[in-house]
């Protein structure tokens, strides 16, 4: 008996119980729609602006950002994302990259640029929440704990099933983004280039000094694998929740609410710094790519980084602890 | 005396200050088929618990097949099957994937089983069905299946004959028996106490958390029947004054054609002695016997029969 044996063990389990095929589709079903949403946008700013050229369209959009900027109304928050959009539109144009260019690749990046701190998520938790809760309402932990395997191994082996179906999500969303959309934009954009080093402070300071550009597919990669570490990052704390409550319902439940209280967090409570220690306020690690703002001020890239990373080995270390622990009663 | 496949030795269980199980102890032997009996509640499901590493017993000690429990846990649980309360099987999965997961668990040589075991239990020809179109008693039997992957030395059965029917009663008891008869020791837990009484060679009794009667069926039973039956030729005063002579405190009862009175076998057989040389006509004599529910009532306080 091996170890991935057991690994194999779980996800057959997950693939059986096709909870996994069901996040697939919801995947599919939202990929379909977003695309065709984007494509008939595109469409309509066409229109309203009377002409498709890009240049003049992101001229249209810095004129806006600038008009909106004067504005008494808006926050310091609004008012670092307005400068930031200003700052790159201006670079975009004065350097003749576009921005927008439509193609399957860069529905993908707009995907997990927008999906990393909710959609993709809330895919991970609906996984993950399932994964020890279910053996205990279902009282089959007491078959898997009575084998003569130790228990951290039995945990353990759910944690690289998770990991691995986590792996295998991420993988279905770039296939699935970059299927379904090139329906509607066309299979290209490989090598469009993206510009990166855009430093924003949350004042709404722009840093050009390190400016520079990669092809898409290099900007790609960066993203997915920020996504993945994202995903791995609430997978741990849904696993934690898992170990720690007996429905799967009411594990799903705390956890989405963490998550959707800490997006709002960051809208709303962007003066609380001590937010800025909440994993969830720190997903957006896609930002610290292309350039948006930090929701909260003295957020880094390796900041944000090491927060995501203490919690989630916290978050593991108590779910071994517990589990090796408890006693299983009826 | 052989070493025993199950000891238990003072096993205590407190929750939150509150004690669940309290000084259990027992052995069982190879080949022997254990009962553990007790009413609802007593502390039997918590027990069997803590004999298959699933709580951790607040003190005490588990030793199976010579490894203890809490100090080598994978060891000793290597020689146990076990079905705790209900057979816990994956309904969206089919019978054989259920008995694949488990022994994938034990090694190669328990997947070789697998189409050995399903056919002892009669499962074969359903095997690839999942389990969610099964019936309680084909759950019941993959449960057992999965319990038989690793050979088990001591197969540990909690409540087996929970929504059996007579059939699938009777069957299960004539295969423990084969089980048993090829050596393997079986403990089980019921509060059907026919079925223990046919079933099993030595039982525990518990109640509130205590074990208050051991030993081997049969013993239990001579000890809870002392009334002896004795059919007499008349109701003469002759026969009376032997058998008060020998009943336990001289009280001899006396019935329709004879008389009632407790007493030993030695009573017995030198009052059926004395009986003879002083000329009373003696027709019958027979012990009463008890159930092991006469037994159960008396140790656990239920009331007399």
């Amino acid at each position: 008996m091996t170890f991935l044996h057991l690994v194999g063990n779980e996800v057959t389990k997950m693939l059986r119980k096709r909870r996994f095929q069901v996040v697939l589709i919801i995947l599919f079903a939202m990929m379909a729609v977003f695309a065709y949403g984007e494509k008939q946008a595109s469409l309509a700013l066409a229109r309203q602006i009377g002409t498709s050229n890009w240049q003049a369209q992101l001229q249209q959009q810095i004129s806006h950002a600038e008009n909106r900027l004067h504005s008494p109304f808006i926050s310091n928050a609004e008012k670092a994302v307005l400068q930031a959009t200003i700052k790159e539109g201006q670079f975009e144009l004065a350097h003749n990259i576009n921005p927008s260019a439509p193609g399957a690749v860069s529905f993908m990046k707009s995907f997990m640029d927008q999906g990393i701190t909710l959609l993709v998520p809330l895919l991970v938790i609906v996984i993950a929440s399932d994964m020890v809760s279910s053996e205990m309402s279902g009282g089959t932990i007491k078959m898997l704990l009575t084998r003569g395997v130790a228990r951290w191994k039995v945990l353990a082996s759910k944690l690289g099933a998770l990991f691995l179906l986590i792996a295998m999500l991420v993988g279905a969303i770039a296939v699935s983004g970059y299927a379904v959309s090139g329906i509607f934009f066309g299979y290209q954009g490989w090598r469009l280039p993206v510009l990166m080093g855009f430093q924003t402070t949350s004042t709404g300071y722009v840093n050009l000094s390190h400016v520079y550009t990669v092809p898409q597919w290099e900007y790609l990669l960066m993203s997915y694998g920020l996504g993945f570490f994202v995903s791995l990052c609430i997978g741990s704390l849904s696993f934690m929740v898992s170990t720690l409550v007996r429905s799967t319902a009411s594990g799903m439940g705390i956890m989405m609410a963490a998550l959707i209280g800490g997006t709002l967090l960051s809208v709303l409570a962007t003066n609380w710094s001590i937010a800025k220690y909440l994993p969830v306020v720190n997903l957006q690690l896609s930002g610290y790519l292309n350039g948006s703002p930090p929701p909260i001020s003295g957020m880094t890239f390796p900041f944000s980084l090491a927060v995501l990373t203490v919690w989630s080995v916290a978050a593991l270390a108590v779910s071994f602890i517990v589990f090796i622990r408890q006693d299983v009663m009826g | 005396m052989e070493e025993p496949v199950l000891s238990v030795r003072g096993l205590e269980k407190q929750v939150r200050g509150r004690t669940l199980v309290k000084d259990v102890s027992f052995d069982v032997y190879r080949g022997q088929v254990f009962g553990f009996l007790g009413p609802n509640g007593a502390g039997k499901t918590t027990t069997i618990r803590m004999l298959v590493g699933l709580i951790r017993p607040s003190r005490g000690q588990v030793v199976i097949n010579g490894h203890d429990l809490q100090k080598n846990p994978s060891a000793a649980l290597r020689s146990v099957g076990c079905i705790v309360e209900n057979p816990d099987l994956y309904p969206y999965l089919s019978g054989w994937e259920n008995l694949y997961q488990l022994a994938v668990m034990q090694g190669r040589a328990a997947v070789e089983r697998i189409e050995r075991i399903a056919d002892l239990v009669h499962l074969s020809d359903r095997l690839h069905d999942k389990v969610r179109t099964y019936s309680l008693g084909m759950r019941q039997r993959l449960g057992i299946a999965q319990a038989l992957l690793c050979e088990p030395k001591l197969l540990i059965l909690d409540e087996p004959t929970n929504g059996l029917d007579p059939a699938g009663i009777h069957e299960l008891r004539s295969f423990l028996r084969d089980l048993a008869k090829d050596g393997m020791s079986v403990f089980i837990s019921s509060h059907l106490l026919a079925e223990i009484e046919l079933l099993c060679d030595s039982v525990a009794i518990i109640r509130a958390g205590t074990v208050i009667r051991t030993g081997s069926v049969d013993a239990l039973i001579t000890e809870a029947s002392p009334t002896v039956v004795w059919r007499v030729g008349s109701q003469d005063t002759a026969a009376r004054t032997v058998l008060q002579k020998y009943a336990a405190n001289g009280v001899v009862e006396p019935v329709d054609g004879g008389f009632h009175a407790n007493m030993t076998d030695d009573a017995v057989a030198a009052a059926a002695a004395e009986l003879a040389r002083q000329g009373c006509r003696l027709y019958e004599v027979t012990r009463r016997r008890a159930t092991l529910e006469d037994v159960f009532l008396q140790a656990t306080g239920g009331g007399t029969t």
